[in-house]
């Protein structure tokens, strides 16, 4: 659905160089801090940004060759950008049922009534949680193939959060072919939700895994500096110094448990993956 | 482009409160002086009401999201040219049908040709305006657009004045009683620069980032 190879963009201060891949029946995860390059990665896919190397290819074509029949197929919920506050949520209807040939004008009028948005609101006067909503509902209501979902949970509390997330796995359910590229800066969301994700910082994709990998195999040793020189290292992904010794992420859980029974091992959660990917040192 | 079209349609009904004002305006304007200044008056700010598009898409960073619809740059262009030509073109005819009658009642010396001159002269000048306008606020913004377009109209009205001063008439002969063969020359010249404006405006939105 989406191949992204050597995408470069450069900004002062700041370098893009990125390669990843969304397959049908995924759901990719993009997963960075604030100003990591997630957004400018689905700038790129979206044409609306030139990149300055590389390529980002959508269902086979570079992003700028992408048709208007192509973009039907495009659902899409950008972090900072929206229809302009003076509509209301009755015109975004009307503006997306003259926009996709396959609205589904029912589902998104379901859908407004479940969470509450009035039609005659506008859509300044919405709360971030029911703007957040409207944007997904727009992205899911025309049958689209593949959705790039931006920060699509930013600013929301955990229950709006979870809501949303159903929404995309019940969205995926309904057709094996559809993809979802999603990003966000909490880890957890994409924890349960995606089937692998790529860890971008800097710039950077620093880690691309399988998300039941990540928690079945990745784990955290904390280990005091005696057993940290005692460690086989050839397994070891990042170490990082701490107060205690030393944090170490690996990819291989089992063997350090086996072979190392006295050493502190914890299973490592995306949050803690990241801060030690980001933060810690190449053994 | 039906999208973008519907999406400034919306915008146009929600200014319903300034399209009554521009039209009481017009209304008093051409009963009081019994000339067909309607026309001219009501295309203009027609038009002016139809740019305020562009600036509503500016909103929120609406553009970005405007543009992963299925539009692409090009026929969001055409059809902000096609809308804005379109205000333009039914306040002109609007203002003339209503025009008509009040001179009709008021026995006025106006002939139908008078007014059909006026309505292609207006709908000429509007088309000018659009395809100096469109380009400078698709290119910089809304509000360093419309200072450009200020300064850009302010050049060709000088440019104006002293081609006709040149020429040894004064600009009220020129406008009043235009010669027959500028009545013809000024609609088609505005269709051919609205069309290369669009062509430019295609050109300015295809490298723009967002």
């Amino acid at each position: 659905m989406i191949r992204i190879e050597g995408l470069k963009k450069n900004y002062p201060g700041f370098a893009l160089d990125v390669s990843l891949e969304v397959r049908p029946g995924r759901i990719t995860g993009l997963i960075g801090r604030n100003g990591a390059g997630k957004s400018t990665v689905f700038r790129s896919v979206l044409n609306l940004i030139r990149p300055d190397g590389g390529c980002a290819e959508v269902f086979g074509k570079p992003a700028a060759a992408l048709t208007e029949q192509d973009r039907q197929a495009v659902g899409t919920v950008l972090a900072d950008a929206f229809l302009a506050g003076i509509y209301t949520v009755g015109d975004t209807e009307k503006i997306m049922r003259a926009a996709y040939r396959e609205f589904d004008a029912k589902a998104f009028r379901d859908g407004c009534a479940g969470f509450g948005l009035d039609p005659k609101k506008k859509i300044s006067e919405l709360s971030t949680g029911l703007k957040a909503r409207l944007k997904v509902l727009c992205a899911l209501t025309h049958r689209a193939k593949l959705l790039l979902l931006d920060e699509p949970t930013a600013g929301l509390d955990v229950l709006a959060r979870d809501e949303i997330l159903s929404m995309i796995r019940d969205y995926m359910e309904q057709d094996e072919e559809r993809a979802v590229l999603i990003s966000s800066h909490i880890s957890r969301d994409l924890e349960t939700l995606c089937d692998d994700f790529y860890m971008i910082h800097d710039g950077r994709i620093l880690l691309h895994e399988d998300t039941d990998r990540v928690l079945s195999d990745y784990a955290i040793l904390k280990a005091s500096e005696e057993q940290y020189a005692a460690l086989d290292r050839s397994h070891l992904l990042r170490v990082k110094k701490e107060s205690f010794g030393w944090s170490c992420l690996t990819d291989q859980r089992q063997y350090y448990m086996e072979n190392y029974p006295e050493t502190v091992i914890e299973k490592s959660g995306l949050d803690e993956l990241i801060l030690l990917m980001a933060k810690g040192d190449a053994v | 482009m039906k999208g973008m079209l519907v999406k400034d349609m919306i915008y146009l009904r929600g200014q319903w409160k300034s399209l009554l004002i521009m039209a009481m305006c017009g209304l008093a304007m051409s009963a009081a002086l019994q000339a067909p200044s309607m026309i001219l008056y009501v295309t203009l700010l027609g038009m002016m009401v139809a740019l305020g598009t562009l600036s509503a898409d500016e909103l929120d960073r609406g553009y970005s999201w405007l543009l992963t619809l299925p539009v692409t740059r090009k026929s969001y262009v055409r059809a902000k040219y096609l809308f804005t030509a379109g205000v333009v073109v039914c306040c002109a005819l609007l203002s003339l049908l209503v025009t008509a009658v009040l001179i009709r009642f008021q026995e006025s010396d106006f002939t139908a040709a008078d007014l059909l001159t006026t309505m292609l002269l207006s709908l000429a000048m509007n088309l000018f305006i659009m395809a100096v306008t469109l380009p400078l606020r698709i290119k910089y913004g809304s509000q360093k657009g419309q200072i450009m377009m200020i300064a850009v109209l302010a050049v060709l009205v000088a440019g104006i004045v002293l081609v006709v001063k040149q020429q040894g008439g004064t600009l009220a002969q020129m406008t009043s009683a235009p010669a027959g063969w500028v009545k013809a020359a000024l609609p088609a010249a505005a269709l051919a620069a609205a069309a290369v404006s669009e062509k430019i405006s295609e050109r300015i939105l295809e490298k723009k980032e967002f």
